[in-house]
């Protein structure tokens, strides 16, 4: 939309010949608001005035040696210049300002756009970084679209300050984990502090929960205390590509409008929509290969068994038959580098997406397609992949007294994987043969079972195939309808439903010979859905100086799961496991859940001559999660802002040009609880006793469970230099969780382990947030665009009332973060006898409770990220960098139980051991047992400090070098644009860190991958 | 005229927000509420009916077998029989070679199987109980007859864990608010707490099994787990005259033939659980039974146990099999036969057979002088293992007598060797030597979970631990 400039100058009679009159006119935005401390310079002679509260100024020109101020002559040729932060700088002849009109004169100033002024989508609007009262960061196209991953969320990873994603696995179709803005959550493996998803204004139904039922590669093998919830990741089925920008909510003001669903943040993710013009024809596609970043050498055959000699010899022990059936029976020349056979393979990865895109002032469209297949890194080809339609109309008429948009995404996503990571395998003893010479699965060496030793074979397990289907549809119908200029009134209706089907086959051939079982196969299948209506009234008027935006509006919201669980048990065959109707017996189970939710909620935003902001939100929210009398309650929010270099005081310089300094409090809630779980509930057992089908009580049931609360507050300066071109951003935020809902611990004494309870703990998260962008334009079509990110949180237990009484007692302490360590100090081995020793805090001679100790926290003590585009030419560099400094758990948190010297195979690290008097060592001495002094000291390590050690690391997170035809060779070709692209994904890591990924912090887990892709992109 | 229009706006607008808000409160208390979901039921409606009630005891029965080696269904059996000096496991196992060294570790898997399983079946009894006496429509004869299945399993269920752990939470309701934080009982007031269930319960039930098969208990099961706890509790003239009771009631028979006692028509059983997998009869068969002739058994019996045999104990070639794998000879156990088989089952796990009430009665008959009489009792049990009958002698010969009965004829079945070597008082004496070094008093009672100290402060660790 061009500014119309319409002029009408009112002077004094250019040949009066009184004394002169100034050059007078009032200087107002595109709104027809007046901008006060806009500078009007005379070019003639740099003559300045600054126009006042009105945007009116009078200039009176000066008289200069020689020329009469009534020189018409020179009075029409000279021009005025007048320029405010934020507007563009105008430039007009005084001529221009004469008419006979007796009238004061208007300027329109047009608003200068930069970065501050994109738009950003926040809940039931927009709004730009300029006049935003909350905490709002954004990720475009051009961000996600360099980053060769399928799942959406990774995207995110470091770009975002306050925000921490992390991968569950490496394996395809895995979960991410998003938080933001730390942990409030007492039980991480109950609750994940998942924040609400928003796609095109529906709530994404499954949110991120893993959506499997039936266990699969992508489920952690080994899930340790407090270990998050991971599996197959819903995200799977969203097209990266597919995406325009993801916000992220983070504060009270940008939250509190989504009430009892924005106490963890809010992501909205919105997908690419039409643009007015030619209509544009693109497809891109890629294609690479992925390995795994990090895993730590373990022993060879000839170490190994040096190991458990060693550890046999310590222990004062004879290896015999049933004691070391690897050092005596089996054939010890065999030596298979596990780790590399299970998952050291290439995986490789293929996309291609499509889109055709156009319209005009009244009907734009955007329609894409993708496909996404990628294989895994495990022996054989396991595949993940993906179809995905997206499809965005816009119309409106001439009239524009309506408009309708519609977004509707689909997607498919096949998963072919198997049953159990592979990874937690890569310990088992170097010679062991998992083929005969027959070259059948071997389960079996010398007699000895592999089942009697815990062992499977891995291969054979890997028999054990895993497939599921997932289908996700979202559509959201949006209608706009105007009253006035002023009153519009919406209907936002959206549906969103998520299918999926699975299937798990055991066949005969996975399970060992001494094994009875039969082959069997699982079957699942869910269905859930989610409609959601929102009718809405947006009213905008000026009041006094400002602009002033009301909403109102309510939201009905319904969702509905179903599920159907079944097990087929006794194939006396493999021939058709898919047929449940083939199986000996069936038992099946379904499940069904009912969510309603409804709310009223409104917003109040004020801008005082774009300078002043102010903006309340609040929200009554009604849940069926809550039993009678509890269902409802009211949250809200406060945002003020003020735009300080909109001051006059701020308009003599031109440093600094843009500051604003914001502010927000507010409540807002959570209510993922799960559904019924104030209702005292039987369910039938899986199996009927002697033939009567039987009822058992489902869970414990609290009738009393009440709202939880997250009071937010935040403060943040924002400045902007060098008209834009450098920007800065600090803000604290201080977050406070009360009243917790969480799934309380109990003994198993009360007949379950987990109760839905209010705790009256109260967690706080604070922090500081950075960040710096800078964009550097030198000549000859250099371009250097940086930015960078810091975020250094705090998590903190603030009170905790009857913590001493709970069950919560040996996990948390008052002060200290949730993450805290309480364990025994670890104090290294002792040369003398060279076991671990640990701090016997009270000397009284045996290691207890009483010698536990804090002894620090998990939390990320800072992260960063750092990204850099440079173009040079028709070239385009990017360069991504993700630092994380934290302590983690590293190997011995998922191996403590597999003791060195044990018949399991070990990191090659642990060969810095003890293994004669007075060395000093890492290790302890090999033992064989756990009943034995290095044994039990061995057992503390788990209640110990030693599993938790750094796990910093620098992560090149992602690479891309990028070729843009010219526009003149494009041309030749006919075409609008082309470019080729080569893109790395977790390019490479520094790390000290002791086990495989410092991000997954799993030993035996697969690590992320390494993706490396090259693909090109033509625009027709 | 502008003016005008602006306030029909500003009226309209009013208008909206007025009507939205009132649409609002009066639809959205209606809109959130629910249903009970369509494939789970309140628990009020489960005791409006006599055949949901009925469904909700079998649930109970349903779910102490649902997982295998859990407290009920083989736990019983296996760790205290690796922690006595009757089974050993034949490869490294964490889990097994803590209870079989005797150095078990509190966060262990082994011991929430007892502990967990123990509290998760008094809770059921105590939901179906507490329903029963709040529902006014179930049948009074039928509410009898479940209230007296639920006082005896809650019973059983104690009586195991007391067993295990020494003094335990006593929890005797559902709410989790009253549980969480109880601290342990008294081991004594824990049996008084039994004894007074089992003589409710016995109250309760008819002598009639409530089905065709020994599956869900009668009075004659109260019974004999009365006689058990007044044994375990030195009530010797109580223990004599329930034992006495049910001997005399007729149902009961020592099944001559060995082989055929854990079967599920065995008339010997007093209460026996079935199966409710569709691949085996029960856990101790499964886990006891190699899969084939050339595979090492799992576990097999110790050489103190092989020996204390006297010569041509049937007991020992027909519940014991012995097999050589890597010419190193093992013995595994057999009372149960059959490793893996769909129902119908052929075998039941049985929780309490006659043989073990004239055990208790020659005992509790030896204590008050009677030895004749008692005599008489530990001859039934020793002719059908074909052995010849013990001759008088003074009452500790008898008494050595009798736990050396015990020891062979309860081998690996409820822990009863470990249990008996408890109460006697002989433990550290017999297992001291044979577990050297690792051997302490102390370890004579079984850890207490760490989840269960970590969530609940007032539990106080065993001594030891």
């Amino acid at each position: 939309m061009k500014p119309t400039i319409c002029i009408l100058a009112m002077l004094c009679p250019i040949l009066s010949m009184c004394q002169p009159k100034p050059i007078t006119g009032q200087v107002l935005n595109q709104d027809n608001e007046p901008i006060p401390a806009a500078t009007v310079t005379l070019i003639s002679n740099k003559q300045s005035t600054i126009t006042n509260n009105n945007g009116i100024f009078a200039l009176n020109r000066v008289e200069e040696a020689g020329i009469p101020s009534h020189d018409s002559r020179l009075l029409t040729l000279d021009s005025i210049t007048i320029s405010a932060i934020g507007y563009e700088t105008v430039t007009i002849a005084v001529t221009q300002l004469q008419t006979s009109n007796s009238k004061p004169q208007t300027i329109i100033l047009p608003r200068k756009i930069t970065a501050l002024d994109e738009a950003l989508i926040i809940a039931y609007g927009t709004t730009t970084k300029r006049f935003s009262t909350g905490s709002v960061a954004k990720l475009s196209a051009s961000e996600i679209e360099k980053q060769p991953v399928s799942n959406p969320l990774s995207t995110l990873s470091g770009r975002i300050p306050g925000v921490i994603v992390t991968q569950g696995s490496g394996v395809t179709g895995s979960t991410v984990n998003v938080q933001i803005r730390g942990r409030t959550s007492l039980d991480l493996a109950l609750s994940k502090n998942d924040p609400l998803f928003i796609i095109d204004g529906v709530p994404f139904e499954s949110g991120n929960t893993p959506v499997n039922q039936l266990t699969s590669a992508a489920n952690n093998p080994v899930p340790t205390n407090n270990s998050p919830v991971s599996g197959i990741s819903p995200f799977n089925t969203i097209n990266p590509q597919d995406i325009e920008s993801i916000e992220v909510l983070k504060d009270a003001d940008a939250t509190a409008i989504y009430g009892s669903r924005g106490a963890n943040g809010v992501i909205l993710i919105t997908t690419r929509r039409g643009k007015a013009g030619k209509t544009k024809f693109a497809i891109s596609s890629y294609t690479g290969f992925s390995s795994i970043t990090r895993s730590p050498s373990m022993l060879s055959t000839e170490q190994y068994l040096q190991m458990r000699r060693e550890a046999f010899a310590n222990d004062g022990n004879t290896p015999t038959n049933s004691t070391a059936p690897d050092l005596l029976l089996w054939d010890t020349t065999q030596y298979t580098d596990f780790k590399k056979k299970f998952i050291g393979n290439t995986g490789q990865s293929s996309d291609i997406n499509a889109s055709v895109s156009g319209g005009n002032a009244f009907t734009r469209f955007s329609i894409g397609a993708g496909y996404h297949r990628e294989t895994n890194v495990f022996p054989g080809t396991h595949s993940d992949t993906r179809a995905s339609l997206r499809l965005n109309i816009f119309h409106t008429p001439a009239s524009k007294k309506w408009d309708i948009h519609l977004v509707t995404i689909y997607a498919s996503e096949k998963n072919r994987l198997f049953r159990t990571d592979l990874t937690r395998h890569i310990i088992l003893p170097p010679h062991l043969q998992l083929f005969t010479s027959a070259g059948k699965y071997n389960w079996q060496q010398n007699g000895i079972n592999f089942s009697t030793l815990g062992f499977t074979n891995p291969l054979a397990e890997m028999e054990r195939t895993y497939n599921s289907l997932n289908q996700n549809l979202s559509s959201n119908l949006i209608i706009n309808y105007k009253i006035t200029a002023a009153l519009v009134l919406r209907v936002n209706m959206g549906y969103n439903t998520f299918n999926t089907t699975e299937q798990s086959n055991t066949p005969r051939t996975a399970i060992a010979p001494d094994n009875s079982t039969l082959a069997s196969s699982l079957f699942a299948t869910s269905t859930r859905s989610n409609w959601i209506i929102e009718p809405q009234a947006e009213y905008n008027a000026k009041l006094a100086k400002g602009k002033l935006e009301l909403l109102l509006g309510t939201t009905f919201q319904q969702r509905n799961a179903n599920g159907m669980n079944a097990a087929g048990t006794g194939y006396t065959n493999d021939l058709l496991l898919a047929s449940l109707s083939a199986a000996a017996s069936i038992t099946a189970s379904n499940t069904f859940e009912l969510y309603k939710y409804n709310a009223l909620f409104g917003r109040i935003t004020y801008n005082w001559q774009q300078k002043y902001l102010f903006n309340f939100s609040a929200r009554r929210d009604g849940s069926s999660r809550f039993g009678p009398g509890r269902q409802f309650a009211n949250f809200g929010a406060l945002g003020l802002g003020w735009i300080f270099t909109t001051e006059p005081w701020m308009q003599n310089q031109n440093i600094l040009s843009y500051g604003k300094l914001r502010t927000s409090y507010g409540i807002t809630g959570n209510d993922q609880v799960g559904d019924y779980k104030y209702l005292d509930l039987w369910t039938n057992t899986s199996n009927p006793y002697q033939g009567i089908p039987g009822f058992r009580p489902l869970a414990l049931f609290n009738p009393d469970y009440n709202w939880e609360k997250n009071k937010k507050w935040e403060a943040a300066l924002e400045l902007a230099f060098f008209n834009d071109k450098l920007s800065v951003s600090t803000a604290y935020y201080q977050h406070r969780s009360s009243n917790q809902l969480v799934s309380y611990r109990l003994p198993n004494q009360t007949g379950f382990a987990t109760v839905v309870k209010n705790l009256p703990a109260l967690v706080q998260n604070s922090g500081w947030e950075f960040t710096l962008q800078s964009m550097l334009t030198k000549k000859k079509g250099l371009h250097w665009k940086s930015s960078f990110n810091l975020t250094i949180p705090s998590n903190k237990l603030i009170a905790f009332p009857g913590l001493a009484g709970s069950s919560y007692n040996s996990l948390y302490t008052v002060g200290k973060s949730l993450s805290v360590v309480t364990a025994l100090k670890f104090l290294g081995v002792d040369p003398s006898t060279g076991i671990y020793t640990y701090q016997d805090l009270n000397n009284d001679g045996a290691l207890n409770a009483a010698d536990l100790q804090n002894l620090g926290h998990l939390d990320p003590r800072w992260y960063a990220g750092w990204s850099n585009t440079i173009e040079f030419q028709q070239w385009q560099f990017d360069i991504f960098c993700e630092y994380r400094n934290q302590r983690g758990r590293n190997y011995l948190a998922t191996l403590y139980n597999y003791k060195p010297g044990f018949l399991y195979n070990q990191p090659d690290f642990v060969l810095n051991r003890w293994y004669k008097p007075g060395m000093n060592s890492v290790i302890q001495k090999f033992t064989t047992a756990n009943s034995t002094p290095a044994g039990q000291a061995g057992n503390r390590i788990s209640a110990s400090d030693a599993p938790y050690s750094d796990a910093s690391f620098i992560r090149i997170k992602n690479i891309a070098l990028a070729y843009n035809f010219s526009s003149t060779l494009a041309e030749k070709l006919k075409i609008e644009a082309a470019r080729f692209f080569i893109q790395a994904q977790n390019f490479f890591t520094i790390t000290n860190y002791k086990g495989s990924d410092p991000e997954t912090q799993n030993f035996l887990q697969l690590p992320p991958l390494k993706t490396i892709v090259m693909g090109c992109q033509f625009t027709l | 005229m502008k003016h005008a229009y602006g306030y029909i706006v500003h009226l309209l607008c009013t208008c909206t927000l007025i009507i939205c808000s009132v649409l609002f409160f009066v639809s959205c208390k209606k809109f959130i509420t629910i249903p009970p979901p369509e494939t789970q039921v309140e628990g009020i409606k489960v005791f409006e009916n006599d055949q949901a009630a009925i469904a909700a005891v079998t649930g109970l029965y349903s779910q102490i077998m649902q997982s295998n080696l859990t407290l009920a269904n083989g736990a019983a059996t296996l760790y205290p029989a690796l922690s006595a000096d009757e089974l050993y496991n034949t490869a490294p196992n964490v889990d097994y070679d803590g209870f079989r060294t005797n150095q078990i570790i509190a966060d262990g898997s082994g011991l929430p199987r007892l502990w967990s399983f123990g509290y998760r079946y008094s809770y059921h009894a105590n939901a179906v109980i507490e329903g029963l006496q709040a529902s006014p429509v179930i049948t009074d004869s039928l509410r009898k007859q479940l209230t007296g299945e639920m006082l005896l399993v809650r019973a059983f269920s104690h009586l195991l864990l007391v067993n295990f752990f020494g003094d335990i939470p006593l929890v005797a309701s559902t709410s989790f608010q009253e549980n969480e934080a109880l601290p342990r009982t008294l081991s004594a007031i824990v049996f008084e707490k039994i004894i007074a269930d089992l003589l409710q319960a016995k109250q309760l039930l008819s002598e009639a099994y409530p089905t065709a098969s020994r599956s869900r208990p009668n009075k004659w099961t109260a019974s004999s787990l009365l006689a058990r706890a007044y044994l375990y509790t030195g009530q010797w003239a109580l223990a004599e005259t329930e034992a006495s009771a049910i001997i005399n009631s007729g149902l009961y028979s020592v099944v001559p033939v060995l082989n055929n006692v854990f079967l599920s028509n065995s008339n010997e059983a007093i209460w026996q659980i079935s199966s409710v997998s569709q691949s085996l009869n029960t856990t101790e068969g499964n886990i006891f039974i190699p899969s084939s002739a050339t595979t090492r058994p799992a576990f097999a019996a110790t050489d103190q146990l092989l020996t204390a045999f006297e010569p041509n104990d049937l007991r020992k070639t027909n519940w014991l099999k012995a097999v050589t794998i890597s010419n190193q000879p093992y013995s595994y156990p057999y009372k149960y036969k059959v490793r893996t088989g769909a129902p119908p089952y052929t075998e039941y796990n049985i929780i309490i057979r006659l043989a073990e009430i004239f055990l208790i009665r020659a005992e509790a008959r030896t204590m008050l002088n009677n030895t004749s009489a008692a005599l008489q009792d530990i001859n039934i049990i020793r002719s059908r293992a074909g052995l010849p009958p013990v001759t008088a002698g003074t009452n500790a010969e008898l008494l050595a007598a009798i736990a050396q009965e015990r020891r062979l004829e309860f081998m690996f079945e409820w822990g009863h060797r470990w249990i008996d070597l408890k109460r006697t008082g002989a433990i550290d004496n017999v297992l001291g030597p044979v577990k050297a070094p690792n051997w302490q008093s102390t370890d004579s009672l079984y850890p207490i979970p760490k989840y269960e100290l970590d969530t609940n402060p007032f539990l106080i660790q065993n001594p030891g631990y």
